[in-house]
Formats: C-alpha cells, structure tokens, sequence
C-alpha cells in the first residue's frame, strides 16, 4: 500500500516528493510546490547526514539518516491500561508535555524545520497534515470558505515527510501570525519509558501573500514518550483538519494611522505593575457629533478627540485631565440634565486601618464646553471603593442618571474566601443622583450592596415594567440579578431566573440574538484549557442543573460541578417571551400590555450553538459587524501573556 | 498551576499535595513565575468575532476576521467612529501594544464585492442600516435603557417568503467589562430597503417613529414622534502602513548590510543608474518561488536591477541559490541574519514576498506586497 521507504530515501532528489501516499487528484495539485517543500527542509537530514544542518538537529539528531524504522501501516495512539493517578505527577507531566508543544510551536512559526525535528523521535509516524483529501469546500457567512479535511484519506509519513507535510499546509502563507499547539487533554502510563496519550489542538493562522485570511485547525492524539528527560512525539493521529479562509480581513486596525497606537512594556516588568484594569469610554464630549474616546491607564489617561478627517487628537491635557490617572472604569454621561457627556471615572480606593483613605476615589469630571472641571467632592463621590465597572441610569425614575459601581476587592492584599462562592468582596455602591448636582450613596438600603467580587453589569428593562433591571457578574461564583420594584429598590432573583450562571464573571451584555424583540443576556466567564484537562481527569462531569442551583452545605459533587462551570466559558442567555412575539407585526406595544406576572424565561443557550468558547474573557459586545441584520458578539480575551507562552 | 490550586482548596482529592491548597504561599510563587519568570497565564489567547444567525445560533469567524487580537484584552467599545454605517470597535489591552482601533471595512473604500459574500460573478449589495441616537425629555436625557425596536422585512430564504423581524437594542451607559460604547445604536437591514421604528424609553411607554430608508441616521426625541435626521459625515481612516516593514517610502537605503551564502558579510550599494527591487523571499514561501521567473523578467529592463534577500534559516541557504537557478532566476542574491533582517523587518510579522522598489538614489518609491507583476 505504501511505497518502499527505505529505497526512496536512498534518492536524494525522490525523497520527499513520493514519501507520503497522497490521492491522485491532491497530488495533481501538489506537483508544483513539492519540490519547493522537499528543498525547505534539506537541513532534516536529507543529505545522508552531512553538511549543512547537522549542528542543528539537537542531541535526538538526524545523524543517522537511512536507517529509519519501516512506517507502521497505520497511526494509532494508544491509550494507557493503567494511567498514572497522582495528580501532582500527571499534572506536572501535563505541563511539561504542554511546554515542549509551545516550544515546537514556536520553531514551525518560524518555519525552522531543521530545529523542529529536534522534537519527534527517530521512529515517528504519522498522518500526512495535507494528505488528506479536501472535500467540498463549505460556504459560510461573509465570503468565508471551510474545507473539512478527510482525514481517512491521509498517508503516513516518517519524521521528515511529515515535516515536509507540514511545511506544504504552511506554504500559502505570507505571514504566520500564530502557530499554536495546545495540550487539551493528557494521561500517561508508567515504564521505561514513560509515554503519555495527549489530546493536541493545532491553530495555525496568518495571511497569504495577497493579504487574504487564512487558518488551520487540526485536532490529533499524539503519543509521546520520555527520552532522556526530553519528551519526544512518537506519533501524530490526526482527527480533524479544516481550512478557513476569507479574501479580506472584516477589521483592519488602524490605530497608528488614527493616532491612538499605545505601546508600554510588559506587563509586571517594565510595564503595568498592578492588577487593576483599565477600561474605555465613548462618547462625544466636545459636542460635534463624533465620537471620541476616553481611556484610563496606568500612570495617566488618554482623551482622544475625534477630530473627524481620520485622526484623532489626544487632549486629556488641554481638557484639564492631565493629572487623571489610574483609572478603571470610566463613562461619558450627563449628570446635570445641560445637554453635554461630563465624564466619571472609578478608581481602586480603601480604607486604611488607621481610618485614613487609601487609594483614590470616584471622580466626576463636569464638562464646561471646553475642558472638564473636577467636581469630585462637592457632587458626594469622595468615597473609596475598589471600583471597576460603572452602570449609569435613571435607577428611581426622578429624572436624573444615578450610578452604579461595581466593586471587586484589593487582589494585592486579599484573597477570595472561595473559588465558587467568595462573598468577601467589597460591597458596590449605588450612587443616587439628587438633581441638584450631588449624588447619595444608597445601594446598602436599596438592596444593592453585593459583595460577591462584582467585576461589571448591564441594565435594562429586561420585563418592560417601566424601570430599570440590573445584571451583574461576580467573579467567584454566583452572578446577580437585581430587579427593580420601579423605585429603585432592587431584591436579586438570579435563582429565580436562572440567571445564576456560578463561574468567573467578567462582563454582561444585553442584546437581541434571534430577533424576537426582547433582550437576551449574554455573560462573559472563563474557559480553560488548563482548567478543563485537571477537571476532567480528577472530578466527574456534573449533572446538568446542579451547577445553577447553588446552596449551603453543598456536596462534593456539587462543589465540583461548580469547579467545572468555573472552566466551562461564557453563558448566552434567551428571553422567551411569547406573549411579545405575537405582537410583533402591527400591534402597539404598551407597559400595560406585558403582564408583570409573566416576566421573560430564560433558558441556556446550548454550547453547540456556539458563541461562547472565548478563553479567559472580559468585555463582550452585542453589534451587527455585516449589518445583516443579526447581532454578532466580540470578545475580549486573554489574562497576562508573558515572554515565554509556558502557562503557569 | 492555578487550576491544581483551585481544585486543592475546594476538594479533597487524592494526590494533590496540601501545598497547593494554601493560599499566600501559592500566590507569591503564582506571580513570581509571571512577573518575574516571565511565564503566561492564559496568555496568547486570541479575541473572539463569533457570527450570529438571528436564531440564537454563532459561527466563530475569528481567526479571519482580523481582529482577533492576541493580547491581554479588558476594554472593548463599539462605536462608527468614521461614521460610514458599520460599527467600528476599539480595543484596550493591559500591556505591550495596547490601544487598537478596528475599522471594520463591511462599508468603505476596502470592501470587495468576492468579500463580503457576494454571489460569485455578482457585486455583492452593500447593506442597509440605521443609525439611531436617542433623547429623553420626560426623563434624563441620556436615556439610560432606552430599548430601540427595528422593524425590517427579511427573506431567510427558507421559501417563507419575506416576513418581518424585529430587533431589540438598548441604550447602554456602561456594559461588557469596564466598558462604555458610543450612544448610538447601528441596526444592520441587509440588503432591504427600509424598516420602522420604534422606541420603549425608560419609564416603559412605547412610542413610534415610523419610517425610515436605509442609509438613515437619526436622533429620536421623546414625545416627538418624529426622527430628525442627521446629517452623514463619513470619512476614512488611512490604512496601516505594511505590517512587519521597519523603513517605508520615502526613507533612503543607500547601502545595505548583508550575507553572502557562506555567511560572510558584505555591504551591497543600492545607488545604481536605474531602479532597484528589493525581493524579500523565503524557500518556504510557495508565491516566492513561483514569482522567480517574473522577477527575471524585470531584471536589466530599462536599467532596472532585481536583488533578491533571502529570510531563510542559516540551513537553507545553499537551497536558495539552488532554488533560484532552477525557477531561472540569475539576479543575485544575499542572505540577512536576525540583527541584519531586523533593521529592515520585524521578521515575525513582515509578510513575504515584500518587494521595495527603490530609485536610482536608493529611495524607497515603493512597496508592493505580495507578487510582482511580470514585465510585458
């Protein structure tokens, strides 16, 4: 079935080119870059074992080139009768194993093939990346094509043709912007020597030539075994292979053209040295219709004036900002009914032991048509609290926007008491606006005085009684639903609506998915490689529905479907509200018309709909990218990226 | 690390060593490993663009969408900064390059009808929208949770003929995460004509403002019953200047540092009495080698001189010069080790093949990404 290995590797010029069986019309197509292919990858040993390339292989070498095992007639990882149950050790296998792919990854990003051999044994088999026989390609929304590989279709290769293999997938390329290798899954069986089982998730992804989008993903086991104290991949079983491309980016990022490129160091280094995020605020303070843009940062703030000819002008200075600085959270809004965006920003502040403030307050920043005055203290806002995000509305109905911040705690001096239900947040303040200028604090007497970590929330009328509902979403365990009496006084019925949804809260957002006219919820949480591999090899999956049902006294099993959801990634929410869906069409719509006794249902929006798999995520936005009519949803991601892409 | 953490202070399971339960000990070490080991954590993960249906239903199209940032992001705005229909996101990271501002080029000088979704052969419709700012009068005037409704007619092509959707958005004073998007609401129509309006202020009472064409943008004034339009004021922002480049049109490369295949220096003039092109190719470049031959082709026309530079790993270079000879390529060609490439390009992000096309005086004149275009 397969061609005789050992005869063409004796052919310098034959051997790569027909060293992976490969369907005919594929190779049809092939025949004009195999050679190319073959040429890249001359320092793997393609030329017996001298000259160029030798110094690189690395200790696991290449040096003796033509005595390479016979191919196995099939790849097939095998998977350990007695896997090794110390969690320490599996884990700590895990990582390294994890590292080595990152280490791998970064060779292929580069194309430095010659050094990516350094990683796979001598005896190395497995599925040609591009054997397998595309099928019809897949048109998706907005001009991108899937094509899904046959993977039964592929050949097997040794070592450098399946480098070669890969060096082909890579080819169309222009720039490689990411290859990334993740280790989603890994047991291991004890011996000499001690081989593992691993679950690999490939994503390569980049731009050819002509600027087009294009990206692999490939999902494959893989074997490997430790040599020396180095693992090295053994086999390579390919389970998926798919190809996405676009003719053009959808985005383009223009922030340097703009002239709002910021670049600082790296973050705890030479760069941001605190836990406390930055956020950013649009709005249109200096009245001209266009929107600008406020940025708190470390250090100072940026205003970016939207100057309306494709630049923006940063005049935090001119603007009386110049000494705002450290920032969190920030909004344009109008606090005093006169028609301009003032601008309010949160800060992380506390209470020392000895009474004294620490940190820095709230502040309200009023607009006077040409800079901004800091009235801070005479509007009420001198208080500290450990502010990040801000929800500003009309919470009582008086006529006048109060502010609700949303307040975590210190992350350098205080721990959560608990990973899936940690109260010992600071309580979020709710600051009532009194029309005259001033703001009391009220969320203690109004119900709204959470302590659960809050990180953000989102308003909305979410059952059209004529008042404003507020979502939050707490870090460590369960979110908040605080529902609105119409005075401003507010009782949590997250339980009530299912709208638990216990996990790392990072963000909220409202918005209508399927075009029914009511708001559905969307929650940003976390997903977890790392999270999910531990989990899933030390904790049973949970019963659905005992995650959302949180209680005291919980069991073992319940704790750990918590831990799961912990890991689980983002939540979507839909409204069912039936008795909107029939008037739709022609039928006005009134207050009185939606009985308050039937508020919305909401139901979980299962993970194959898709949506929600966004990594260590914080804000998450509803917005019609294509203007087709359906809501699309942007999600920021991503914790502390360090210099060396290992996790921890 | 974090995750042995969590699952050691939550349950008893068997193997996970009490240490990992502790929580000032672990959280010492934890950011010792990140701030000072340099280590991630949940690091390099990429920002998600997941595509709805209007059912409930996303496609993830991230990693073609361009703007699936692969720093640390907290802070993500919506807002039509250019003011062109489609909505425009900006992006704050924590570290490293932090601001982006994604000019989403659904609508603009940018779009291709084979990129947006166009049937093939067929220019592919721009989309409709509308715009929508608000303004309480009975209430604040932000309108904190105003809920807008956008009537429209849609054909799913399900052979349901058209019938009409309709779509909730809400205003929003803070949303996301440390986040506040501009006060304006961008309904997308697709390729419908016009849709109708209507809005739920705070205080719960429904009023409409009827109808509107496609391309409108408009503030609705509570109690007016009225749209007012306002008028369109697009603009464009300038595209980057070529990703990965270090020098641009108009700097001067009089000489430049370089390798030949045995690796020893040499330093190249680039003052001739014609053009110059610079060819920045690699062997694993499939468009490299396959604009070999047509490279050749604008080699000594009109005095024009083709230099090839190969970003190649140290191993391949003799393949180079093979590889050249064999596609008939006789121009010559010079190698660029790490320090040398990085004064010309950021090798992890230029995209190759980059051709600089410098005049006699050695000024760049010109960058042509991607392929070259054969002489006649």
């Amino acid at each position: 079935m397969f061609p005789d290995r050992d005869a063409e590797k004796s052919t310098k010029s034959g051997r790569f080119a027909p060293g992976v069986t490969t369907p005919a019309p594929l190779r049809a197509l092939m025949v004009g870059i195999l050679t190319v292919a073959a040429l890249s990858l001359a320092g793997c040993g393609g030329d017996g074992g001298s000259g160029e390339g030798s110094a690189d292989r690395g200790s696991s070498g290449l040096g003796a080139a033509g005595v390479v095992p016979p191919l196995p007639d099939r790849v097939e990882v095998f998977t350990p009768d007695d896997p090794i149950a110390v969690m320490d050790v599996v884990e700590d296998m895990s990582e390294e194993v994890a590292n080595r792919f990152v280490a791998l990854s970064e060779t292929l990003r580069k194309r430095h093939f010659p050094e990516a051999a350094a990683f796979f044994a001598d005896d190395f088999a497995g599925h040609a990346l591009d054997g397998a026989t595309p099928g019809k390609p897949e048109s998706l929304p907005l001009g991108v094509e899937r094509l899904l590989g046959d993977v039964a279709a592929a050949g097997i290769a040794g070592r450098d043709d399946w480098l070669s293999s890969l060096a082909r997938v890579l080819e169309p390329f222009g720039v490689l912007e990411g290859v990334v290798l993740k280790v989603k899954g890994a047991e291991f069986q004890g011996g000499n020597p001690v081989r593992g089982r691993v679950k690999v998730k490939a994503a390569i992804q980049g731009r050819e030539p002509d600027g087009a989008m294009r990206a692999v993903t490939a999902w494959s086991w893989c074997e490997v075994e430790s040599v020396r104290d180095e693992w090295m991949v053994k086999r390579w079983e390919l389970t998926s292979l798919e190809t996405t491309t676009r003719p053009a980016p959808l985005f383009t990022d223009v922030a340097v053209p703009a002239g709002v490129a910021n670049k600082v160091g790296r973050f705890g280094q030479d760069g941001p040295k605190t836990f406390y995020w930055n956020g950013a605020a649009s709005g249109d303070f200096d009245g001209d219709g266009r929107f600008d843009l406020f940025v708190p940062s470390h250090g100072r703030s940026f205003l970016y004036r939207n100057r309306g000819d494709g630049r923006f002008d940063e005049v935090s200075g001119a603007w009386g900002l110049g000494a705002e600085a450290d920032g969190t959270g920030a909004l344009f809004f109008d606090y005093d009914n006169d028609g301009d965006a003032d601008l309010f920003v949160a800060h992380v502040g506390w209470t020392r032991r000895d009474g004294k403030p620490g940190g820095d307050s709230l502040r309200l920043y009023r607009n006077d048509g040409k800079r901004f005055t800091d009235v801070t203290e005479a509007s009420g806002f001198s208080g500290r609290h450990v502010a990040f995000s801000l929800v500003a509305a009309d919470y009582d109905g008086n006529g006048h926007t109060d502010v609700y911040v949303c307040n975590y705690n210190r992350m350098d001096a205080v721990y959560p008491e608990s990973w899936h239900h940690a109260e010992n947040g600071t309580p979020n303040a709710l600051y009532m606006n009194q029309g005259d200028g001033t703001f009391m604090e009220e969320a203690a007497a109004r119900g709204a005085a959470d302590s659960r970590w809050t990180f953000a929330g989102a308003a909305a009328d979410h059952d059209a009684d004529g008042d404003l509902d507020l979502y939050l979403a707490n870090d460590y365990g369960d979110n908040a639903f605080l529902v609105n009496d119409g005075t401003g006084h507010f009782t949590d019925r997250a339980a009530e609506y299912g709208l638990l949804d216990t996990g790392n809260g990072m963000g909220a957002a409202w918005g209508d998915i399927d075009n029914d006219a009511d708001l559905d919820l969307y929650v940003a949480n976390m997903s977890s490689t790392a999270g999910n591999r531990i989990l899933s090899r030390l904790l049973p999956p949970a019963a659905p529905g005992v995650v959302d049902g949180a209680s005291d006294g919980e069991s073992e099993a319940e704790v750990g479907g918590k831990l799961f959801k912990l890991a689980a990634g983002n939540s979507i929410f839909q409204a069912k509200k039936t008795e909107f869906r029939h008037k739709m069409k022609g039928v006005e719509l009134a207050k009185s018309e939606v009985p308050p006794e039937r508020p919305p249902v909401y139901e979980r929006v299962p993970g194959d709909a898709g949506g929600t798999g966004a990594a260590w995520a914080w804000s998450s936005a509803f917005l019609d990218i294509d203007l087709d009519g359906n809501q699309d949803v942007m999600v920021a991601n991503g914790f502390i990226t360090g210099e060396s892409a290992a996790d921890t | 690390m974090f995750w042995r953490h969590v699952v050691a202070s939550s349950v008893e399971v068997e193997g996970v060593s009490s240490e990992a339960a502790g929580s000032e000990g672990y959280q010492d070490e934890h950011m010792g490993l990140i701030f000072e080991d340099g280590l991630s954590f949940s690091g390099f993960e990429r920002d998600k663009v997941f595509f709805g249906d209007g059912h409930g239903w996303f496609t993830d199209l991230s990693s073609v969408s361009g703007a699936d940032h692969v720093g640390d992001g907290r802070a993500l705005v919506v807002a039509d900064f250019d003011d062109d229909g489609d909505p425009d996101v900006f992006l704050h990271n924590i570290q490293r390059e932090r601001h982006a501002l994604y000019r989403n080029d659904r609508i603009g000088p940018r779009v291709q009808a084979d990129a947006v979704g166009g049937v093939a052969g067929k220019a592919a419709a721009v989309p409709g929208f509308v715009k929508v700012r608000v303004r309480g009068t009975t209430g604040a005037p932000d309108a904190a949770g105003a809920e807008v409704r956008l009537m429209f007619p849609r054909d799913r092509g399900h052979g349901s003929g058209v019938v009409w959707e309709q779509q909730a958005q809400v205003v929003s004073l803070g949303s996301g995460f440390v986040s506040q998007h501009a006060p304006e609401l961008v309904f997308g129509l697709g390729p419908v004509g016009d849709a109708e309006l209507s809005v739920i202020w705070p205080g719960g009472e429904l009023e409409e403002f009827g109808k509107l064409s496609a391309g409108s943008r408009v503030l609705l004034v509570e109690g007016t019953g009225k749209p007012q339009l306002i008028e369109a004021r697009p603009f464009v922002f300038a595209d980057p200047a070529p990703s990965g480049l270090r020098v641009g049109v108009g700097e001067t490369l009089a000489s430049l540092d370089v390798l030949d295949a045995d690796g020893e220096p040499r330093t190249l003039s680039l003052i001739g009495e014609g053009e110059t092109l610079l060819n920045l190719w690699a062997t694993t470049c499939a468009t490299c080698v396959a604009e070999i031959p047509d490279l050749q082709s604008l080699d000594d026309e009109d005095g024009r001189r083709v230099i090839g530079l190969s970003l190649d790993h140290p191993n391949l270079r003799g393949r180079a010069g093979k590889l050249l000879g064999d596609r008939g390529g006789d121009y010559p060609n010079w190698f660029l080790d790490a320090e040398l490439m990085g004064r010309l390009v950021d090798p992890d992000r230029v995209s190759i093949p980059t051709t600089l096309r410098l005049d006699a005086e050695g000024r760049i004149i010109e960058v042509i990404k991607g392929a070259v275009e054969p002489s006649e």
